[in-house]
């Protein structure tokens, strides 16, 4: 029926429904939550704020809902995120530029991303263990680069691009925005789309068709290995230094939840580029809202655990039976 | 009062009327079938009965007692056990688990396992199955698993059963043991529901004969007061056209061959030889190695040996891609695991065959919905291009799979059970597809237990036996091919044209 197909379309903007209901709820308890001003040739306002503090979180969960819709999963973006963090400050203590330090940290996120793949894809690991592993192993490799120490990385061009707002917008939402429509590209004009939530709904048969399921879902872990690196520059820059320690520490929960309540499926077979963002959006909205309200931090984490329940419940594509 | 009545059930679905207004009732002591067009709802009406559906609207009552079943387990406690179309069992447990899933010997110290697996093999042994129920069901081929599902359904105390195609993967031998046992149970008094496609199974047992059509019940016919042409012509709402009873000559050279075709432990080396418009028929009993022979040819499992040339030259053919390749295809016996992606829509499903041949460049979204509007017109598929293969009827992703592999154009396509839950009326129109494909140089390797099927389409038959090749007919008949199957085949070598004895 008509209505039924409505209802359909209805519930795939879920996550857009818990950014709004996030943010009026947000913007109605806490004073000046709402306001937006332009001072000095840039946006800025808590809304702004919590777009740019998401972006580490947009940029990793754009990575890993490819991973996710294949029917992986990385776990080990947030310890990409800072081993490319301490690579490019590393890189640019020593050379200075930026374009090394980039190319540092993407090589690192390249790495990384092709280690994960070929644990999942040639030896076969289940990729929650494989990428446990190195997520574990990641983050002990950024620390030894570290030395134990915060790696400053103010000599590098870097911290000037990403701090560049054109049009008034901070460079790393633009920089998400970038990484959307390459990998929004990917999917809907190339083949990769299709075959990426053909192997992932049901890999023997997108095998027996004559796909390249390996090649596929190898790639997946590539490009999220990239998008975390991706983020490690942007958190690199923003704080001027490299903390092997904390940098990214916990980001794949937060990317996990991301993709969740934008509605990818953890089964895999569907990818919600899109949603995903809005997803990553209506947590640190929440998150920013509570830190401006000053809410205690364990009442903080009752309130996130809450509100990713209910988000997640309305993303489901259906209301029926669960089992069937 | 009958252990069964429904009255005015509706169903409805996305864009679809499933039931409309359906009345049916079933006897004690009675076999009841349930016949009609792939997408005519007797599914629907199967899961209804059992609780995995609610009706949107009617009645239904068990002993004359309302009642609404919400659950499968509701449903049993009631009386009605059931097997569905689609094999239903968990695949990491062992067939034991699976075929007492829920109705495990319990003792103080947890599951009795030994007991566990002694019931199962009672239940197996007594339809004639001998398998070693400690496997997991994954490891299984389909015909197996199938068997239990079956066990499982007759070792409950259900008084009445749902069979929704219960023969779709079971071979000659077992169909007639199946029947035998659901002649005993009807004896016993029992109220049987049979859903099949294959109204000579239909007329051999049933008393009374429903017949579904667009969802709507057409009428209600007691088997010997009818006949299988009155039946068709009620599934269908006109007459059947004659099956295209054309076999393709084996013209010309040798385009495909396979030498030594063989793997470790599955399969003994095998010889094949196909011109361009041949097709060749493969047939055998369940566990003979057909789908081994199918799933070797195009590289689907690892450690094969042998050669593939195609025209006289070797080629590699290490995984499907390869195979797709030279234009290698295959349509794989179980379309639920090996086939469909069930989450994609039909148009994802049937762009996946084209895209191949487009390597990586984007086929557009216009020309995927062309594409699928074009070959659900041909194949008569009932469904639009963005339904999801999943809620298509089991007839109708049947006929997705083949319209894949046809789309991708392909050389010589290896057809592993292809009309397995298709109707009557489009069995004749795939098979017409197959032929015309054929006169256009396509070959075709043909495998099917239907085995008038396969001597309607193929002029040479190779059956195997044991996991080998026994023998290959040319011409033969069907009696000639059950023996050959049977494992008569010293007296059968060569044409068996004509001789009968044996
Ligand atoms: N979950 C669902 N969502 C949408 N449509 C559905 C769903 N389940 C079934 N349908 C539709 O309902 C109709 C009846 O389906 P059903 O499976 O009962 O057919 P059937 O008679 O069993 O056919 P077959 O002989 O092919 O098995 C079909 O058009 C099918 O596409
Ligand atoms: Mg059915």
């Amino acid at each position: 029926m008509a209505s039924e197909r409505v209802r359909a379309k209805l519930a795939s903007f879920a996550p857009l429904y818990v950014l709004i209901a996030t943010w009026l709820v947000a913007a109605h308890s806490t004073p000046h939550f709402a306001d937006l001003a332009w001072r000095d040739g840039r946006l800025v306002g808590a809304s702004v704020d919590a777009c740019v503090r998401a972006v580490p979180v947009m940029l990793a969960a754009l990575g890993l809902t490819l991973v996710i819709a294949g029917g992986g999963i990385d776990l080990s973006v947030g310890s990409v995120l800072a081993l490319a963090a301490v690579g490019a400050a590393r890189v640019s203590e020593a050379d200075g530029s930026a374009a090394a330090a980039v190319a540092a940290a993407l090589g690192l996120g390249l790495l990384v991303g092709a280690l994960n793949g070929t644990l999942v894809v040639a030896l076969g690991l289940a990729p929650i263990v494989a990428t446990l592993a190195s997520m574990i192993v990641v983050r002990g490799a950024a620390q030894l680069a570290a030395g134990g120490v915060v790696v400053p990385i103010d000599r590098s061009g870097l911290v000037e691009i990403l701090a560049a707002r054109p049009a008034g917008l901070p460079a790393s939402v633009l920089l998400v925005g970038l990484l959307f429509a390459a990998f929004a590209v990917a999917k809907r004009r190339f083949a990769f789309g299709l075959y990426l939530e053909a192997s992932g709904d049901n890999p023997r048969a997108a095998r027996l068709a004559g796909l390249p399921v390996g090649a596929v879902l190898f790639a997946t872990y590539v490009l999220a290995g990239l998008a975390a690196a991706l983020a490690g520059l942007v958190v690199a820059s923003e704080i001027r230094a490299a903390d092997s320690a904390s940098a990214g520490l916990y980001l794949e929960l937060d990317a996990i939840l991301a993709v969740v309540i934008g509605g990818t499926p953890l089964s895999g077979g569907r990818a919600r580029l899109l949603a995903t963002l809005v997803g990553a959006l209506a947590l640190q909205t929440l998150a920013t809202a509570m830190l401006m309200h000053g809410l205690a931090p364990h009442i903080a984490l009752l309130v996130k655990g809450v509100v990713v329940l209910v988000a997640a419940a309305t993303a489901r594509p259906s209301w029926g039976r669960a089992i069937a | 009062m009958n252990p069964l009545e429904l009255a005015g059930i509706e169903k409805r679905f996305p864009g679809v009327v499933a039931l409309d207004d359906v009345d049916f009732d079933v006897r004690a002591g009675e076999i009841h079938a349930l016949v009609g067009q792939n997408g005519a709802g007797k599914s629907t009406l199967a899961k209804v009965l059992t609780g995995l559906e609610s009706a949107d609207a009617g009645t239904f009552s068990v002993d004359g007692r309302r009642v609404r079943p919400r659950s499968p387990r509701e449903a049993l406690a009631l009386g009605i056990g059931a097997i569905h179309q689609e094999v239903d069992l968990v695949p990491e447990l062992s067939l034991a688990e699976n075929l007492l899933l829920g109705r495990e010997p319990l003792r103080w110290w947890g599951i009795d396992r030994r007991e566990l697996e002694a019931r199962a093999r009672r239940a197996l042994a007594e339809l004639g199955v001998a398998v070693e129920v400690r496997r997991a069901a994954k490891d299984v081929p389909l015909g197996e698993q199938q068997q239990v599902c079956i066990a499982r359904a007759l070792s409950s105390d259900a008084r009445i059963l749902i069979y929704d195609e219960p023969t779709a993967s079971l071979g000659i031998a077992e169909v007639e043991r199946l029947f035998a046992h659901m002649r005993a149970l009807r004896g016993r008094g029992l109220a049987q529901v049979f859903v099949a496609h294959s109204l000579e199974q239909v007329f051999a047992l049933a008393d009374r004969i429903t017949v579904l059509r667009d969802g709507r019940r057409v009428g209600t016919f007691v088997a010997n007061e009818t006949n299988p042409r009155a039946i068709v012509e009620a599934m269908l709402g006109a007459a059947l056209g004659a099956a295209p009873e054309r076999r393709a000559a084996p013209a010309g050279r040798v385009w495909f061959e396979a030498r030594g075709l063989a793997r470790a432990g599955v399969l003994a080396p095998i010889e094949l030889a196909l011109a361009p418009g041949e097709v060749l028929g493969v047939d055998g009993l369940v566990g003979s190695g057909r789908t081994e022979l199918a799933r070797a040819l195009v590289g689907a499992d690892p450690g094969v040996h042998g050669e593939r040339r195609v025209v006289g030259a070797p080629v590699r053919v290490r995984s499907p891609r390869d195979a797709a390749r030279v234009g290698l295809w295959l349509s794989p016996e179980d379309r639920k695991v090996d086939g469909l992606c069930l989450g994609l829509s039909v148009r994802e499903n049937l762009a996946l065959g084209v895209q191949r041949r487009a390597r990586f460049a984007w086929v557009s979204r216009a020309a995927q919905t062309e594409l699928a509007e074009r070959w659900i017109r041909a194949l008569g598929i009932a469904a639009t291009p963005e339904q999801r293969v999943g809620t298509l009827s089991g007839g109708n992703q049947q006929k997705v799979i083949l319209a894949r592999l046809l789309a991708a154009e392909p050389r010589l396509v290896v057809l592993d059970e292809p009309t397995r839950g298709v109707d009557v009326g489009a069995k004749a129109q795939l098979e017409a597809r197959i032929a015309e494909c054929a006169e256009r140089g396509l070959s075709v390797l043909f495998i099917s237990s239907e085995l008038d099927e396969v001597m309607r389409r193929a002029r040479r038959v190779l059956v195997l036996r044991d996991r080998r090749a026994e023998v290959e007919l040319v011409d033969a008949d069907v009696a000639a091919l059950r023996r050959a199957m049977a494992g008569g085949a010293m007296a059968e070598r060569g044409t068996a044209e004509g001789r009968d004895g044996e």
